[in-house]
């Protein structure tokens, strides 16, 4: 099922390249798929066109430990603190710090 | 299980937090009106073990605190549910949705898409299809109505909402529960502000934007819903990429309470893709 999602994201990316929403289905789906470094790179495009409220930057950099870019990750963490006060999400930005934390001992 | 109360820009909401904590993302139950977590009552043990469950009274319902004026739209209600994830620490869930609950989960899936990572909508509003027309007779007469006695708008309102169950014990027992809160004058006057907002403009607004909805999402319906008929169902699942639509034969409204197993063979199945 994962893979007939997948393909249907990829599909739907494919025809409208600038729909961002499906860039970030996308990314949702090869996290999934745990093809990370495809995750990587659509979010990466999502977020340079959305204003994310902070989850967004939390998944890239889900996909950026998994891929050991350690320091990306913690660029992305830090980025999506700033997201998710801007947006009034103190839970996220509590998570955030609390992963950036982690990522200090690596 | 356990229940408990949060704050969200100053009301009081009513939750309970039920499965167990592991792989899976959370999942998160809405009711519509007039109804409470206790819609969901059944489905609940009968979550996929590794979910953290949350069961919501949305404001105005259950225990929750009264409206007391603020915002009962289903962008309102949508907004207050933002709240309580960041409230419980949820960055991203499974949004379960039924009747205006399913409205909320559609516009939280819009304007919140990175918040939502599976949709579940059950007999849900949609579109400019709602309210049906007993609703808009009621509210239309309000402004005579809402001086009455709150037991006569419940008489009304059970009478109505037994058309939705099966099986007449079930309903009898369940809109016991559901109207309730609504027995005393100030219950009287949450009511009303209720019907009063039980309005399609949000879910009009976003339906444009239906077809970007990137959650995997699922449709379930009863068939014989005499509020928010199967048309309704089959119109979401044209319009949301890549969804699923099951109906359950001779179900009406309350799906989730007479037909648990199926919500929940449905549920688990998306969480599954």
């Amino acid at each position: 099922m994962t893979t007939s999602r997948l393909e249907m994201m990829r599909a739907m990316v494919a025809k409208n390249p600038s729909n961002v929403l499906a860039r970030f289905g996308l990314a949702n789906e090869a996290l999934k798929a745990q093809l990370y470094e495809e995750a990587a790179e659509h979010l990466r495009v999502y977020l340079d066109h959305h204003d994310d409220e902070g989850n967004g930057f939390g998944r890239l950099a889900d996909a950026l430990v998994k891929l050991g870019r350690v320091e990306e990750a913690r660029d992305a963490l830090l980025k999506g603190i700033d997201a998710s006060r801007r947006f009034g999400h103190p839970g996220m930005v509590n998570e955030f710090e609390a992963r950036l934390d982690e990522l200090e001992g690596e | 299980m356990r229940g408990e109360f949060i704050d969200v820009n100053g009301a009081r909401l009513y939750y309970y937090a039920a499965g167990s904590r592991g792989a899976g993302e959370p999942v998160v139950f809405l009711h519509g009106f007039p109804t409470s977590s206790h819609l969901w009552t059944d489905v609940v043990p009968l979550v996929p073990k590794g979910h953290r469950v949350v069961v919501v009274d949305l404001l105005g319902y259950g225990r929750s605190d009264r409206p007391a004026g603020r915002d009962v739209s289903v962008r309102g209600h949508a907004e207050r549910v933002v709240g309580i994830l960041d409230a419980l620490a949820i960055n991203y869930a499974a949004i379960v949705g039924h009747d205006v609950g399913g409205g909320i989960a559609q516009t939280m899936a819009v304007r919140w898409p990175t918040r939502v990572s599976r949709l579940m909508l059950v007999n849900s509003v949609g579109f400019d299809l709602w309210p049906g027309r007993e609703v808009k007779v009621a509210r239309a007469m309000l402004p005579l109505t809402r001086h009455l006695p709150a037991t006569w708008l419940l008489s009304i309102l059970r009478t109505d909402l037994m058309r939705g169950y099966v099986t007449s014990d079930r309903g009898t027992h369940s809109i016991e529960m559901y109207v309730r809160p609504f027995a005393k004058p100030d219950g009287r006057d949450s009511l009303v502000e209720h019907m009063m907002s039980l309005d399609s403009g949000e879910t009009r607004a976003i339906e444009p934007r239906l077809k970007d909805i990137v959650a995997p999402t699922a449709i379930l319906w009863g068939a014989e819903d005499p509020f928010l008929p199967v048309s309704i169902g089959r119109r979401l699942h044209m319009e949301i990429p890549g969804s699923s639509l099951a109906v359950v034969p001779d179900a009406r409204h309350f799906t989730p309470e007479e037909a648990p197993e199926k919500v929940a063979n449905v549920l688990t199945e998306l969480l599954a893709r």
